[in-house]
């Protein structure tokens, strides 16, 4: 069978643009899986601190993420404000980007807008960890009773 | 499979017929000066998160990220990394070791001691430990990086970041590593800045230096150089710049480091940054590096938009020599770099 070169050359072109676009379209990124979370429960200081207005930073972290010698605990998921007593917050957890739930907070009580300086040290913290999870609706009580500590200072906690 | 292969050999042979390498050192008024570059990163693709995987394939074109391995683990290797050091007339430089799986992944001490065998004369350690499990497992932790700082070959000082490895700059129960790093004499490189790259902690415990102030005061004979000099790379300002400075003017064991302050990105406030350290009267405090490979002809792009910001700040050939090499020499204890 004979076919002109202006046909060939034709497919060859559509060929490619085909080609191309499956090869591109491959590269794609697709919406991560997320599972949709209530959370609520309340945030409260020790006896005789003064909390009234103060704002309250909560980050909530998987407990754990990633494989081999890159896993590691408290993987950051996202941040809200609020204020101590009851609080709520939804969110989507992202499934895919690590496993279980720990929610830490901070409260500024200086009001200055840093988890403590070097020389004032008042702000307080602390980290509940959500043991039924995975779950829709959670609740998680946090206490904020330690000066000026990170997540790492909590979690994980200390053999026995 | 086999297309791909031939298009990296082509990329890599037109990338390697780009030129000859350079004469060793820069020119500043008619003299050619040693450059020691004390910041410089190894790894392997295997060891990176897939979110910064995500982010150093950003500048490969969609389609073509699949080289992103490759490029990686030769880029990031012994003879990767003096290849660049040739490339941009670098005599020598710092290659360092970091434990960080929430940011940029793992380079181990074991595997910097391997790379840096390369060449020993040129290529200088920096040993990191593991934090992420402190409650759990600091005694061990603490134990494997004391026996790298004294039993690997080739390891001169330490590197921590703070921001990248989740730990704050005031938190006392790290302040092992530094008595540590003091009684072994091997000087900390502490990431004092925040970063681009996804997942690094920003807020002022982790980045601001005033927070390490305890640790320097507590432990004199723990050199800390203070990375990025409080280059604030995720806003693009010198956020933390005169903190840094005005604790290398008060602490006999502060020093100084620009990383990332040549580069394109900190083009704007790179001026101001080599006015500040002359107008501060740190300039035998701050030791060259440039927080490379990165790419191709970044080491020497660095290298040259520093040069230039110095000249054109009117430093004497003495204070730039005093910068690319001298004070790396005092302060690790080695002869002066000559060429």
């Amino acid at each position: 069978m004979m076919y002109s070169k202006k046909l060939l050359n034709k497919a060859f072109m559509i060929l490619t643009a085909i080609g191309l676009a499956l090869w591109l379209s491959g590269c794609a990124e697709g919406e991560a899986p997320t599972s949709p979370v209530n959370l609520s429960g309340t945030i409260s200081v020790p006896d005789g601190v003064a909390s009234d207005g103060s704002k309250v930073t909560v980050n909530l972290y998987h407990a754990w993420a990633l494989e081999g010698p890159l896993r590691h605990p408290v993987e950051f998921i996202e941040s809200f404000e609020t204020a101590a007593g009851e609080y709520s917050f939804s969110f989507d957890y992202p499934i895919e980007n690590g496993e279980g739930l720990l929610v830490y907070a901070w409260i500024d009580l200086d009001g200055d807008g840093v988890h403590c300086t070097p020389k004032i040290r008042a702000d307080r913290a602390g980290l509940t960890v959500v043991e039924d999870f995975p779950a829709t609706d959670i609740t998680a009580d946090v206490m904020l009773d330690v000066p000026c500590a990170g997540p790492d200072w909590f979690y994980p906690p200390a053999p026995g | 499979m086999r297309i791909q292969i031939i298009i990296v050999t082509c990329c890599v042979l037109l990338l390697g017929a780009c030129g000859g390498n350079p004469e060793p050192g820069v020119v500043v008024d008619g003299q050619r000066l040693a450059v020691v570059d004390m910041h410089l990163h190894t790894g392997r693709w295997e060891w990176t998160p897939p979110r910064f995987r995500e982010r150093i394939t950003e500048r490969i074109p969609r389609g073509f990220k699949w080289v992103g391995e490759y490029l990686t683990d030769t880029w990031l290797s012994g003879d990767g990394i003096l290849g660049f050091l040739d490339s941009a007339g670098i005599s020598a430089g710092g290659v360092f070791g970091l434990y960080s799986p929430h940011t940029t992944g793992n380079a181990p001490n074991e595997f910097v001691a391997e790379q840096i065998a390369t060449d020993p004369t040129r290529l200088f350690g920096f040993a990191s430990i593991r934090v992420d499990q402190w409650n759990v497992d600091s005694d061990e932790q603490l134990a494997a990086f004391e026996d790298a700082l004294t039993n690997l070959e080739g390891i001169i000082g330490v590197k921590l970041a703070h921001a990248h490895q989740q730990f704050r700059f005031d938190d006392p129960r790290y302040y092992e590593i530094y008595e540590i790093a003091g009684r072994l004499g091997k000087p900390i490189y502490a990431h004092a800045a925040t970063s681009p790259n996804p997942g690094t902690r920003t807020e002022p415990p982790y980045t601001n230096p005033y927070y390490l102030e305890e640790a320097i005061r507590l432990y004199p004979d723990t050199i800390f150089i203070l990375g990025h000099t409080g280059w604030d790379s995720y806003y693009r300002k010198l956020t933390d710049v005169d903190a840094c400075i005005d604790l290398a003017q008060r602490y006999a064991n502060v020093y100084l480091e620009p990383g990332a302050l040549g580069a394109k990105r900190a083009a704007e406030v790179l001026p101001d940054f080599v006015q500040r350290i002359k107008k501060g009267k740190v300039i035998d405090k701050l030791i060259y590096g440039s927080d490379g490979p990165q790419f191709p002809g970044y080491l020497r792009s660095h290298l040259e938009a520093f040069v230039g910001a110095m000249q054109d700040a009117d430093y004497t050939t003495e204070e730039i020599r005093m910068i690319l090499s001298d004070n790396f020499s005092r302060v690790f204890d080695m002869p002066k770099f000559e060429l």
